[in-house]
């Protein structure tokens, strides 16, 4: 499928991604997390060719990207925002797309279109945003591209229409076996759709992790001491969820047993150990320069 | 190189302004020459010498290059041009291609139409087709002008403002370096015969047509080939996207801005010294002409537009 071998890009000789390697898997959804200005946008970028790499190699099925840029017609990005729609209505946009994938399949996004009620005679930039996130995640699947790159693709729209743009996603994974390669600050959804993830933090990509393996390394802990610790706790560099008082809400990875110490040296008089979302172990992961 | 998909695509964003280039080009000068005949049957003799029109062409044309490149930099369409299935070099050379193809083919409609308006009204005419020759030179190097400008530059003012300085820095340049050699060395240079071969180079110079360069006719063809390929590597080695600033290559910045103060200061300075024939008036003039050197290239070079 699409494969990433050393990707490094600079901008103003700073290297705002540095020698990414990662293999997305056939019919997967795939998340990259990591805070702003992580270099998440740039990669995607990058991988589509709206970049130039400084270096490293972007594969798709053992062809370079690079070398073959007709090899695109399989890798479609969708970006936060798409100014080059706003002209356009549906129809027009249907058109514009057909001209340049031949297997643009204008029955399914026509039967998506429909399926979502959305406005065929509006022009995109009359769209709401939700509308126009819906409009172009259809035209993209529509394209029948082996991978899809959705740049924050949740991001500013009510609850109901990121419920149904996260079920097209998913129905187009089940259904037509289409990688998806997605970022967003929305972790409930990466949660909620991603088999595996990767974090960006200064500008390297961690390991490829599991999600449920992710949630399983780390432990939320809640704790009850007779005094204030809460210095205490922070100095050692223990990420603190909630303070209230003497109560603490914790999260620590399971095998760190140092911290585990720590705070049983403290004498807890509750200890309450708690199942973590994806969103606590992004905070403890990446607030830790910040918060503690 | 040229991608038949992507020109259609090209031509379906931005086909207003392709067919009204297309159209005036084609037709303003036949109509006009008919008009004239059908008004005034006293109209018999059409002397190409007179005829002021390349100049609202060449506006035509910057323009057309201006919405091909920089505007759409600027609205971040080219973002998703360059995602398409296509490598730069295919973009750059089918953006080049379709508006060489607008400016070649609307040229030789109103080159023929005029020619059988004269041929059938049997009117007599002087340098028809020096005139036609000049004009397409001259629309080629302005077009070349301003698409590499945009392959350099992050917004259409910028991609503007680059093809105006380019266009008389030449120009400019070689004569306030002659005026400063007469300030401050005395150095009496005849103008008239080293500012013949400037004037060749100058793009500026074809704003007009002009009957006195037809034996160096080759110039500006040849200047719109280098420029288109000065254009076509910036094009496809730029690092990245630079929305909004002024260079798509944040490297040039410095140094453009260096280029500015220094032609604030030998212009300013030779205003200051020619205004009151003092050396005083120099310095101060060029004391001015850093200062606004300085403050133009900054705000435009280095404030960044959205």
């Amino acid at each position: 499928m699409l494969e990433i071998k050393n990707l490094t890009k600079k901008i103003d000789n700073i290297e705002v991604v540095k020698d990414i390697n990662l293999k997305l898997q056939s019919g997967e959804i795939f998340g990259l997390l990591g805070r702003n200005g992580s270099g998440k946008t740039t990669l995607l970028r990058c991988i589509q060719q709206i970049l130039n790499v400084d270096q490293g190699e972007i594969l798709f099925e053992d062809i370079s990207i690079l070398d073959h840029p007709l090899i695109k017609r399989n890798v479609v990005y969708v970006p936060v925002q798409n100014p080059a729609f706003d002209r356009y209505t549906y129809k027009q946009l249907v058109r514009l797309l057909r001209t340049i994938y031949p297997d643009f399949d204008v029955t399914y996004a026509n039967e998506l279109v429909n399926r979502y009620d959305l406005p065929e005679n509006k022009k995109y930039r009359e769209l709401s945003t939700g509308l126009k996130k819906q409009l172009s995640l259809i035209l993209s699947f529509s394209i029948r591209p082996a991978v899809i790159m959705l740049d924050e693709p949740t991001d500013g729209i009510d609850a109901v229409t990121r419920h149904d743009l996260l079920q097209l996603m998913i129905d187009e994974v089940a259904n037509k076996g289409t990688t998806i390669l997605i970022t967003s600050h929305r972790l409930e959804d990466i949660e909620r759709i991603c088999n595996r993830i990767a974090f960006l933090e200064d500008n390297q990509l961690s390991e490829v992790i599991e999600v449920e393996d992710l949630k399983d390394d780390y432990v939320k802990v809640q704790l009850a001491y007779d005094n204030d610790v809460e210095l205490k706790i922070r100095k050692r560099g223990i990420p603190i969820l909630e303070s209230t008082g003497v109560f603490y809400t914790v999260i620590l990875k399971r095998d760190d047993e140092d911290s585990h110490e720590f705070l049983n040296l403290l004498a807890p008089r509750i200890w309450n150990e708690l199942s973590v979302s994806l969103e606590e172990v992004f905070i403890a992961k990446f607030g830790g320069k910040r918060r503690w | 190189m040229v991608a038949v998909e992507l020109m259609k695509v090209e031509m379906r964003k931005n086909w207003i302004q392709l067919l009204i280039t297309f159209l005036i080009l084609s037709f303003f000068t036949p109509l006009n020459i008919w008009s004239q005949h059908m008004n005034y049957h006293s109209y018999e003799f059409v002397d190409f010498l007179y005829m002021e029109v390349t100049f609202i062409f060449i506006v035509l044309i910057i323009a057309l290059a201006l919405v091909q490149i920089g505007s759409e930099r600027s609205n971040g369409i080219l973002v998703f041009t360059c995602s398409l299935p296509y490598s730069r070099a295919q973009i750059y050379l089918t953006k080049c291609f379709l508006g060489l193809s607008v400016i070649l083919i609307g040229w030789l409609l109103s080159f023929t139409l005029t020619g059988l308006i004269l041929r059938l009204n049997e009117m007599q005419t002087t340098y028809f087709i020096e005139y036609y020759l000049d004009g397409l030179g001259a629309l080629l190097l302005f077009y070349a002008i301003t698409i590499s400008a945009g392959a350099f530059t992050g917004t259409a003012f910028a991609q503007g403002l680059v093809t105006i300085t380019v266009s008389i820095l030449p120009l400019l340049l070689v004569l306030l370096t002659i005026i400063q050699l007469d300030i401050l060395f005395n150095l009496e240079i005849p103008l008239d015969d080293k500012l013949k071969n400037v004037y060749s180079i100058s793009p500026v110079s074809y704003l007009s047509f002009d009957s006195a360069r037809y034996s160096e006719l080759y110039m500006p063809f040849l200047l719109a080939c280098l420029f288109l390929i000065v254009g076509y590597f910036a094009f496809i080695k730029h690092p990245i996207e630079r929305t909004g600033s002024f260079f798509t290559w944040k490297s040039m910045n410095r140094p453009v801005q260096i280029i500015v103060i220094f032609i604030g200061v030998i212009g300013f300075s030779a205003f200051g010294y020619l205004t009151d024939e003092r050396m005083l008036g120099y310095l101060i003039g060029g004391g001015i002409g850093a200062f606004i050197g300085f403050i133009v290239s900054y705000y435009l070079i280095f404030k960044k537009k959205k």
